[in-house]
C-alpha cells in the first residue's frame, strides 16, 4: 500500500507537469508557435504518464476499487493520446494549406478562456475550423489533466475512507470468528465445564492449603465461567449476558462459599 | 420412511415444550447427553430457553438456582433413579419435568414420588429415547467394549443394554416387528428371545403399534472384514483416521462438530468418496473467496446494507470452510504420510479378488515399506488371515514374524477363533454361492469402476434375502410371528451385536435412497453396540482374549 501511495504521488507530479506543459502548449498553439519537436515533447511525456500507469495497475490488482478507478485514469490518457495524433495529421495537412492560402489565420478567434469556448463552426472556411477543432482539443487535454488531478484527490480521500471501513469490518470479523469459535456441542460444553470445576477445586485445595485469603474470589471466578458462561453467550443478546454474569457472580460467590468450606473439609480429611 | 434423529428430535423438542417457558435447565445423564448432544447443537438448545446443561451423575455439586426450571431427562437405571430422589430431596430448582428414555417400573416411581417431598415434580413421562442416533438411519449405543468379561458373549450389562435399546427404538417407531436372528450367535439368539418377551409382557405398551416391520439381530463376526478395512467415503474416512467422539472430531487441537443439519458441505458429501470431496472442497473454496472479495469492495451505503444482510451466512460459511478444510487437509496428509492408496488397493484386491500368490507379494512388499503403519500392517495380515485361512499356515507365520510386535499374535489368534470360517455360517467372500462367483467373473471382465471401493459389506446380502423374504430358516430363527399378520414388510430394522461401521451406514443410506424409485423397497434403520473403525474394533476383539 505504501509503494502505491509513492507512485501515486509520483503519478501526481507528473499528471501537474503534463497539466503544466499543455498549458504552455496552448500558449504556444495562440501565438503560432508549436512545432513538431512541442508535439514530440507532448507525447513524450504521455508515454511515460501511461508506463507509469499500467506499472500502478499492476501493483494494485487487489484492490478492485482503486483498480476500476486506474483503468479509467488510463482510458483518459488514450484518448487524449488519439486527439493528439489527430491533431498532428491535422497539422500537417494544414501545413499544406497554409502553403496555399498564403495568409495568417491564426490570430482571428480570442481563446482567452478555453473551457467557455464555443466557436461558430459553421461560418469559418473549411481550414480555420479544423483548427479551431484542434484547439479546442488542445484545451479539452487541459481540463482533462485537471479532471485526473481532481480524481486522484478524491480517489485518495475515498481509498482512506474504504480502508478505514475495511478495518472497522475486519475488527467486527474477528469478534464475530472469537465467538463462534467455541464448538457448538452440549457434550463438549459440560465436559469443558466439568474439567473448570476440578480444576478450580484443585485450586480452592491448594489456596486453603496456603491459608490463603482470595479463595471466595477464586470459586466465584470458576462459578461465574460455569454458570455464566453459557447464559451469557445465550442467543448473544446483551441482556442475556448481563443476566447471565450477575448469575455467574451470585451463584460463583455462593459457590465460593461452598467449595471453600468443601475443601477445608478435604483438607482436614487430607 | 422412518427417521431415527427426526424422531429424538422431536421427543427432545416435546420436553422443552412440557416444561413451558422461563428459563430452564437441562438434567442428564452420561448416556442421554450423549443423545441430545447428537440431535441438537448448544445454540439450538438456548433458542428454546434451556441456557444450561448439566450431569446428574458426574458429582459435581450443583449450585440451587432458584428460578430455573429443570427438565430431567435420565435412563431408568438404579444409580440415576437413587441420584434422582437425593435431588427432589433437596430441590435445587423451581421445577423438575422428568422423561425417561425407558420403562420405568411402578416401584420405582412410588420412591420418586416419597422423596418428592417439597412437590417440586410437574411432570413424568416415559420417552422412549434410549440410543444415541447418528443420523437418520443409525443409532448406537456406544459400548465400545461388551465383551468385557467372556469370550464371544457380551456381558451382562452390555445384554441388558441392548435389549433396553431395541425395545425403546421399537416404541418410538411404534412397530411391533416380526423377530429374525442369526441363529449361530449365543448374543443374538439371546437378544432376540429377550425382546420378544418385553413385547409379550408390555403388551399394553405395544398396544398402538404396527406391525408392518421386521427385526434382525446379527452378529459382527459373521462380516469382520468390513471394519478391517480402510475407508474413502468421507464419514468413514474422518472416522477411520481421525475417529469421531459421537459427531466430534479433533483435528490439531480444534474440535468440529460434524452434522447434516446445518452443515450443507457435509451433508452433501457424507459418502462422496475421497476424490469428489477434494474437488467439491475446491469449488466450496472458490465459492467462499468469490463472496470474501466481494465483501471487500464495501463502498456505498448499499454494499454495506447488503454485506450486514449477507454477514451472518457468509460467517456460517467462512466457519464450514475452514473446518473442512483443516478435516479434509488432515485427511489427505495422513493418505499421503501412511500411503493408503496402495494399502487400501491391496486390501481391496486381497478381499475381492482372493488371488493369494499376489496378495502374499503385495503384503511382503507393504509390510517392509517405511510408511505403512503398525495398524495397517495389523489390518493388512489380519485380512489375509481371514481371506485365506486354512491355507499355508507358515506364509502366515512369516507374516506376523514381520511385524515385531508380539501382541499382534495373539490379537490374530483371538480374531480367528472370534470370527474365523469355523465360527461364521454366512458366505463371507463369495465362495461358496455361484451367483456370487458368475457376478464376480463378470465384474472381472468388465473391469472394475473404482478398486479402492470394490468390497461391499456382507450387510447387503443379508437386506437383500431380508427384504425378499429369503432368510434361510437354518441360518435365522424366527419369533413372534404373530408380529406380522399379513401386511407386507415395510421396514427393516437391523441391529449388529458388536458393532457396526459407517461403511454399513453408508450402504443402508443407499439403499434407503433406492427406496424412493422403488417404493416396495423396505426402507432400513440400523442399530448397533458400537459404531467402530479399525483401531476400535481391533481392541474390542482384543479385550475378549482370555
Amino acid at each position: 500500500f505504501k509503494m502505491n501511495e509513492s507512485k501515486r504521488r509520483e503519478l501526481e507530479l507528473k499528471l501537474e507537469r503534463l497539466q503544466g506543459h499543455l498549458i504552455s502548449h496552448k500558449m504556444v498553439i495562440i501565438h503560432n508557435e508549436m512545432d513538431d519537436i512541442t508535439l514530440q515533447r507532448i507525447e513524450l511525456i504521455q508515454n511515460q504518464l501511461e508506463t507509469s500507469l499500467s506499472i500502478l495497475l499492476t501493483e494494485v490488482h487487489s484492490q478492485s476499487d482503486l483498480r476500476v478507478r486506474l483503468t479509467s485514469l488510463k482510458e483518459e490518457l488514450l484518448q487524449l493520446h488519439a486527439r493528439i495524433n489527430t491533431m498532428k495529421k491535422q497539422r500537417s495537412t494544414l501545413m499544406d494549406e497554409q502553403s496555399d492560402l498564403g495568409s495568417n489565420i491564426y490570430e482571428e478567434p480570442d481563446f482567452s478562456h478555453c473551457s467557455n469556448f464555443t466557436p461558430e463552426i459553421e461560418n469559418v472556411p473549411e481550414s480555420q475550423a479544423r483548427i479551431l477543432r484542434q484547439q479546442r482539443g488542445n484545451g479539452g487535454m487541459v481540463e482533462l489533466a485537471r479532471e485526473v488531478h481532481d480524481k486522484a484527490l478524491v480517489t485518495q480521500q475515498l481509498e482512506r475512507d474504504i480502508r478505514d471501513i475495511e478495518s472497522i469490518f475486519h475488527d467486527l470479523n474477528q469478534i464475530v470468528q472469537e465467538q463462534g469459535e467455541t464448538v457448538d456441542s452440549i457434550e463438549e460444553g459440560i465436559e469443558s465445564a466439568f474439567n473448570d470445576v476440578k480444576r478450580g477445586q484443585r485450586d480452592v485445595r491448594k489456596a486453603v492449603e496456603n491459608q490463603g485469603t482470595n479463595t471466595v474470589i477464586t470459586a466465584a471466578i470458576v462459578g461465574g465461567v460455569v454458570v455464566g458462561g453459557p447464559v451469557g453467550v445465550a442467543a448473544g443478546s446483551t441482556i442475556m449476558g448481563a443476566l447471565g454474569a450477575l448469575g455467574g457472580v451470585v451463584t460463583g460467590l455462593y459457590g465460593g462459599n461452598w467449595l471453600n468450606k468443601q475443601a477445608k473439609r478435604d483438607a482436614v480429611t487430607d | 420412511m422412518v427417521d431415527v434423529l427426526d424422531t429424538v428430535r422431536l421427543y427432545i423438542k416435546e420436553m422443552v415444550h412440557l416444561a413451558g417457558p422461563q428459563m430452564k435447565i437441562m438434567l442428564m445423564d452420561k448416556e442421554t447427553t450423549s443423545i441430545v448432544s447428537c440431535a441438537y447443537g448448544q445454540n439450538e438448545m438456548m433458542q428454546k430457553e434451556v441456557y444450561i446443561f448439566e450431569r446428574i451423575d458426574n458429582g459435581i455439586q450443583r449450585e440451587p438456582i432458584k428460578y430455573l426450571k429443570c427438565i430431567v431427562y435420565i435412563r431408568p437405571t438404579p444409580d440415576n433413579l437413587h441420584l434422582l430422589q437425593e435431588e427432589l430431596r433437596n430441590p435445587r430448582y423451581a421445577q423438575y419435568y422428568i422423561y425417561f428414555s425407558n420403562i420405568v417400573s411402578k416401584a420405582d416411581l412410588k420412591m420418586l414420588a416419597e422423596a418428592d417431598e417439597q412437590e417440586t415434580v410437574r411432570d413424568v413421562q416415559e420417552f422412549f429415547i434410549d440410543s444415541i442416533a447418528l443420523s437418520a438411519n443409525l443409532c448406537s449405543l456406544s459400548i465400545a467394549r461388551p465383551y468385557e468379561h467372556q469370550f464371544g458373549a457380551m456381558s451382562v450389562q452390555a445384554h441388558r443394554r441392548c435389549a433396553e435399546a431395541l425395545i425403546s427404538l421399537l416404541l418410538s417407531l411404534k412397530k411391533r416387528p416380526l423377530i429374525r436372528f442369526q441363529r449361530s450367535s449365543e448374543d443374538a439368539t439371546k437378544l432376540a428371545q429377550k425382546v420378544g418377551e418385553v413385547i409379550r409382557r408390555e403388551a399394553q405398551l405395544f398396544e398402538e403399534t404396527t406391525a408392518d416391520t421386521m427385526l434382525l439381530v446379527i452378529d459382527r463376526f459373521e462380516d469382520p472384514v468390513t471394519p478391517l478395512l480402510n475407508q474413502w467415503t468421507y464419514e468413514a474416512m474422518v472416522h477411520e483416521l481421525l475417529t469421531f467422539k459421537q459427531n466430534c472430531v479433533t483435528v490439531e487441537g480444534n474440535k468440529y462438530v460434524l452434522n447434516e443439519r446445518d452443515d450443507d458441505f457435509y451433508a452433501r458429501n457424507i459418502c462422496s468418496n475421497f476424490g469428489e470431496i477434494g474437488a467439491n472442497c475446491k469449488e466450496l473454496i472458490t465459492e467462499y473467496q468469490q463472496k470474501a472479495n466481494t465483501h471487500k469492495n464495501v463502498e456505498s451505503i448499499a454494499d454495506m446494507k447488503q454485506f450486514v444482510e449477507e454477514y451472518p451466512q457468509f460467517k456460517k460459511m467462512s466457519g464450514s470452510v475452514s473446518k473442512h478444510v483443516a478435516i479434509i487437509g488432515e485427511l489427505s496428509r495422513l493418505v499421503a504420510a501412511h500411503n493408503l492408496l496402495e494399502v487400501s488397493e491391496t486390501e481391496q484386491s486381497m478381499v475381492v479378488d482372493g488371488d493369494q500368490a499376489r496378495a502374499l507379494e503385495r503384503l511382503k512388499q507393504l509390510l517392509a515399506h517405511p510408511k505403512t503403519t503398525q495398524l495397517d500392517a495389523t489390518r493388512l495380515i489380519m485380512l489375509y488371515a481371514l481371506r485365506f485361512e486354512g491355507a499355508n499356515a507358515a506364509d502366515l507365520r512369516a507374516l506376523v514374524q514381520k511385524l515385531r510386535n508380539s501382541e499382534a499374535t495373539e490379537q490374530l489368534m483371538t480374531l480367528l477363533k472370534y470370527a474365523g470360517a469355523s465360527r461364521r455360517r454366512g458366505d463371507l467372500f463369495g465362495s461358496a454361492n455361484p451367483m456370487e462367483i458368475t457376478k464376480r467373473f463378470i465384474k472381472g471382465l468388465k473391469g472394475v469402476e473404482n478398486i479402492y471401493t470394490q468390497h461391499v459389506p456382507l450387510l447387503q446380502q443379508q437386506l437383500d434375502a431380508a427384504a425378499r423374504g429369503r432368510l434361510v430358516d437354518a441360518a435365522y430363527g424366527m419369533l413372534n410371528q404373530d408380529g406380522i399378520p399379513n401386511t407386507r414388510i415395510d421396514h427393516i430394522i437391523v441391529f449388529i451385536v458388536g458393532g457396526a461401521t459407517f461403511a454399513e451406514s453408508a450402504l443402508v443410506r443407499q439403499w434407503n435412497e433406492r427406496r424412493r424409485a422403488q417404493p416396495g423397497l423396505p426402507s432400513v434403520t440400523l442399530q448397533a453396540t458400537h459404531v467402530h473403525n479399525t483401531t476400535s474394533f481391533i481392541e474390542q476383539v482384543s479385550a475378549m482374549r482370555q
